[in-house]
């Protein structure tokens, strides 16, 4: 993921291909864009939900197991984001923002169909842990992870799979991955790093060689 | 194979673009609406008031329990040994203290709400709140309003407002767990083996001048029946304790022991001040 994607903008060589009003508007950040909605002006939503119909639909197909009504449930998330936009801090950034209330979303939609993947309690937010840094930081290493998540992820327990998406395919940092899911820092390296070796393990199950950028 | 997939993505985009404006239609149209920012500023402001309450609450908890033990004297059981300590534990509010560990669970839940709440680990998190309900308890303990709410309830004269509500929880609290052998009041006599204790006026305060009555009896099964005819019992000391001039007359003592018959048989006993009787004075 560009870090022009990671910022909420449109990449400049899209941009001279439309007008200059427009162009600004896609030069905006997410979070200017909310302020102008915040500020009534509501067609600027329109904008964001075209930023992130894509990044939700996806994140929604891993996430649930069945995700058949993913693009209601989409359409839901941004229904809720427009009725609680002012809500948002627009000193803060917005993706994580936008992920939890869609995380919320999911896991009402995941709560009528499974019941496995609701966790109540969790040692891991127990007691504190030293943020893992991950090696495979690195766009090429994180591709790489990418397309390994991509083959075994059905078969990681919901708990490391969400982070595990989150992380590689969403491409969201700890701190936003512990506003979306408001937990420790230190428990998202942790289960990122459990996630890893889960994933490991079906790997072993399904045959398939694991090669993880480590 | 590809003009297949370029169709399906191309019906997805349509779609994707028709909830779009689906969805900006009925914004324009008014049918959703945004919640005022009022209503974000209420709730978070109306979080922080739940939280306080509760903190205040369970706090206030906390130093009701720490006061009953010290003006029902049973925090002096600690001092008689292994006895003393499982009578300690079988007095203690446990009740009272479970409802304080269920408020402290929902003020942690509470906090989880906040950024400083989820970011940081739930032990740390529990700690912490367990560590400020403490020592808010601990600051309600150094004033005078559970002494006050207690003499206004032994007066018929309950406070304003939650007067009436917690006065009852203050209805003898001063007095000991007499149905298990622990007793307080003064000495009026001593005797080969110990001495006579007179509970008439033991359980007054001398600030206000209230004599309530408390009855010495003895205890059959968990009942306990006042003797007839006489207010004071007749306590016996094992040997080691029954030092020559420890006790005097006119002592004012707390004591826990076995009840045979009309007579305490005491394991424990320490003075206790004669001008209040919360504060122990060894």
């Amino acid at each position: 993921m560009s870090s022009t994607e990671k910022e909420g903008k449109m990449p400049k060589e899209k941009i001279g291909e439309v007008s200059e009003e427009t162009a600004n508007e896609l030069e905006m950040t997410d979070e200017e864009l909310a302020l102008l909605v915040q500020s009534g002006n509501s067609e600027r939503f329109g904008m964001l939900m075209s930023r992130y119909d894509a990044k939700l639909t996806r994140y929604g197909r891993r996430f649930l197991s069945n995700p058949d009504n993913i693009e209601d449930l989409v359409q839901d998330v941004f229904i809720k984001v427009y009725k609680n936009i002012k809500g948002f801090d627009a000193t803060q950034k917005f993706s994580p923002w936008i992920y939890r209330i869609a995380h919320n979303t999911f896991v009402n939609g995941l709560k009528k169909s499974l019941k496995d993947s609701l966790h109540f309690f969790d040692l891991d937010t127990l007691v504190s842990h030293p943020i893992y840094e991950d090696p495979s930081n690195a766009e090429r290493e994180q591709k790489q992870m990418k397309i390994m998540i991509e083959k075994g992820l059905d078969q990681v327990s919901p708990q490391y799979r969400e982070i595990m998406i989150l992380y590689y395919i969403e491409g969201l940092g700890y701190k936003e991955i512990s506003d979306v899911l408001r937990i420790p820092t230190g428990t998202v390296g942790i289960r990122l790093k459990r996630g890893k070796e889960a994933l490991k393990k079906v790997y072993e199950k399904l045959g398939l060689k694991y090669e993880p950028s480590e | 194979m590809n003009n297949h997939n370029e169709n399906h993505n191309h019906e997805i985009n349509h779609d994707t673009a028709n909830n779009h404006e689906e969805l900006l239609k009925k914004i324009k149209e008014g049918q959703i609406s945004m919640r005022p920012k009022v209503f974000f500023t209420l709730k978070v402001a109306l979080l922080c008031l739940v939280a306080l309450f509760i903190l205040l609450i369970s706090a206030f908890i906390i130093s009701f329990i720490f006061f009953g033990l010290v003006i029902s004297g049973r925090m002096l059981l600690l001092g008689f040994g292994f006895r003393g300590i499982l009578l300690f534990i079988l007095a203690f509010p446990w009740l009272l203290f479970a409802i304080d560990i269920l408020l402290m669970a929902s003020l942690d839940w509470l906090l989880k709400k906040f950024t400083f709440g989820y970011r940081s680990p739930l032990l740390y998190l529990v700690v912490g709140s367990s560590v400020i309900v403490i020592a808010a308890g601990c600051l309600i303990t150094t004033t005078s309003i559970h002494r006050d709410i207690l003499h206004r309830e032994e007066r018929k004269n309950p406070m304003p407002l939650f007067g009436p509500m917690l006065g009852g929880f203050y209805h003898g609290l001063r007095t000991p767990p007499k149905n298990q052998g622990v007793f307080r009041g003064n000495v009026i006599s001593t005797t080969t083996d110990g001495f006579i204790l007179s509970d008439e006026k033991s359980d007054n305060d001398s600030d206000f001048g209230i004599a309530s009555t408390t009855d010495i009896g003895i205890a059959t099964g968990t009942d306990f029946k006042p003797l007839s005819g006489s207010q004071d019992l007749r306590v016996v000391l094992p040997p080691e304790i029954q030092t020559a001039g420890f006790i005097q007359i006119g002592d004012r003592v707390f004591i826990a022991g076995d009840i045979v018959g009309n007579e305490i048989h005491a394991f424990g006993i320490t003075k206790v001040a004669t001008s209040s009787d919360d504060e122990p004075a060894q």
